[in-house]
């Protein structure tokens, strides 16, 4: 069962079309990649998503409910969680009120906050930043610190933009094995990113966008066969040698 | 080596409340007193600001109309109903508080400038309506002439003595009172939403917190205390005027301080109001004679000053001082 499905989802600009009737759809405790080249339309679709931006037309249904006009604050509190591309912690706050912000979504008491923050600080390798101002953080530290964030106001989904965006081959595969411990836990995890080889290795399904649209999904052993994905991110001359 | 730092902070706590609340027996000059009550007005006034221009992170720019009208509510209520203005206080404040809602709804979705030329707008308006108005029905409001309060003996209960002793220890408590919840939201749940609002909206909706909302709470709660503050002029001064509270000049006074001791810090307003007003009246009082105009050069030099070399206002080289200052001590003890 679709724990997420957007219907028909379109978002213009103007006369500019960013999402084309984007039909998608993510299961219970699944991961799926979402992949294009730049100004595909990803990052938009995920912010018609979790309500930062106003689709123009079309639906958003997460948990059977129809989100497509909330906020921002009321989707996150039905359990919808995000990152954003460019990392925006609160810059001069330590690293345990960050995280305890998110906490506090779920509940009243501070003491209860603070547990549950060092809990997810723990679990990100940040036990020895807890009380670092967020901007003296090295731009790992702050991608883990995004998702500490996100991850302590409970999601039942998880939507990462690019969180591997800028990290060195070493610091990648730590984020995968995070991002495969998270979904170990039971939250289902939508994943932007353009690196190909970083996005096949953990995701069980992948949609590829280009211009707005759809132009295939499925495993990620089929999309990478695909004619559009090959001709999307090579060129339209590349023909795939039959075999 | 026996005490803690908190231990010492505690103390060294408990000594300047003392201090302060027995200056009145040791300065018997009374116009030292009412500076130090213009002082501690200012560390109020800042202290309200600051939940909404502090912590939630927008600038308003209006505050002189909840002063006016926590002055005009108490003061019309008493003067012409004879209703205790402590009475009249609460009353003000509520009344400021909703009028700040109604304000703050439309307002508090604009970003950054927009907000504070919007609340700079009301607050004219309000200055511009109280001149223009005589008197609604049988109320007199006194138009730009004000409303003079008649001295009618020392009282409790018409919040009015002769001597400024008892509104120099009034104003002291609300101050500290204020001082209390500040720490206190600072430390809920509330202050926290409020700062992460106020340092990335975007990011804190995420987060499942409505903002505005939460600014709205800062706003009404911004609103009501300087709406007391008020009140505590009119039978301070015994007159206001559109000029006298519901000034323009009084506003931006208010965000200087609070920009000069440290926005969102409660050490912020308290050192802010000292450095600034203790500053102004002494130059007033000792080169104003000397060279009309000069202390407000010295003033100017002083905000520029500040603000090149300590943008997050002074209580930050204050904090790293006595941090500084407690090592010593505990090395000595």
């Amino acid at each position: 069962m679709p724990i997420l499905k957007t219907e028909k989802l379109t978002k213009k600009f103007g006369g500019l079309v960013a999402v084309n009737n984007i039909d998608f759809e993510v299961n219970e405790n699944e991961i799926v990649g979402i992949i294009g080249s730049n100004g595909a339309g990803k990052t938009t679709l995920f912010n018609c998503i979790s309500g930062n931006l106003k689709s123009t037309s079309g639906k958003v249904i997460f948990n059977n409910k129809d989100i497509t006009s909330l906020k921002p604050y009321e989707i996150a509190e039905l359990g919808l969680a995000r990152t954003f591309q460019i990392v925006r912690p609160f810059a001069n706050k330590s690293v345990l009120y960050n995280v305890m912000v998110g906490a506090l979504l779920r509940t009243n008491q501070k003491s209860e906050a603070i547990e549950r923050a060092k809990e997810i600080i723990d679990f990100l390798d940040l036990s020895n930043k807890t009380d670092v101002l967020a901007k003296n953080l090295t731009l790992p530290e702050r991608k883990r610190l995004e998702l500490a964030r996100a991850l302590a106001t409970r999601p039942v989904l998880l939507m990462l933009d690019e969180v591997m965006a800028g990290l060195r081959p070493a610091e990648i595969q730590d984020m995968l094995k995070i991002i495969e411990k998270i979904n170990k836990q039971g939250i289902a995890i939508v994943i932007i990113e353009h690196i190909m080889q970083v996005i096949m290795s953990v995701s069980n399904r992948i949609y590829c966008m280009n211009f707005g649209e759809k132009i295939a999904s499925g495993t990620p052993q089929e999309v990478i066969k695909d004619t559009h994905v090959v001709k999307a991110y090579l060129g339209d001359e590349f023909d795939i040698p039959e075999n | 080596m026996g005490l803690s730092e908190k231990q010492i902070k505690i103390i060294l706590l408990i000594f300047s409340t003392i201090t302060v609340f027995l200056i009145p027996v040791f300065i018997k000059n009374e116009s030292y007193i009412q500076i130090f009550i213009v002082v501690l007005f200012f560390m109020y006034l800042t202290t309200a600001w600051n939940f909404v221009g502090g912590f939630a992170g927008v600038l308003p720019l209006g505050h002189a109309a909840f002063v006016a009208i926590g002055a005009y509510t108490s003061t019309i209520m008493f003067m012409q109903y004879h209703i205790s203005p402590w009475i009249g206080m609460f009353a003000g404040g509520i009344f400021a508080a909703i009028i700040s809602v109604i304000i703050g709804l439309p307002t508090l979705k604009l970003r950054g400038a927009y907000f504070s030329l919007a609340t700079i707008a009301f607050a004219g308006g309000i200055k511009v309506l109280i001149e223009n108005i005589d008197a609604i029905g049988t109320i007199n409001v006194g138009g730009p002439r004000g409303i003079l309060i008649e001295y009618t003996g020392d009282s409790l209960v018409n919040f009015m003595w002769f001597s400024k002793v008892p509104y120099y220890y009034i104003i002291l408590t609300m101050v500290i009172i204020l001082l209390l919840i500040t720490a206190f939201m600072m430390k809920s749940k509330i202050g926290y939403y409020l700062t992460a609002g106020g340092e990335d909206p975007e990011a804190a909706e995420s987060l499942g917190i409505n903002v505005t909302k939460y600014k709205l709470i800062a706003m009404a709660i911004s609103a009501f205390f300087t709406a007391m503050a008020g009140s505590f002029y009119a039978q301070w001064i015994f007159y206001i005027s559109p000029q006298s509270v519901g000034n323009m000049n009084l506003s931006f006074e208010i965000a200087f301080i609070a920009i000069i001791g440290g926005r969102g810090t409660i050490l912020g307003p308290i050192l802010g109001a000292l450095l600034l007003k203790l500053l102004e009246e002494f130059t007033r009082t000792y080169i104003g004679s000397a060279l009309p105009g000069l202390h407000l050069f010295i003033l100017g030099l002083v905000l520029v000053l500040v603000m090149i070399y300590q943008p997050r206002g002074i209580q930050e080289s204050a904090v790293k001082l006595s941090k500084k200052v407690m090592k010593r001590i505990r090395k000595k003890i």
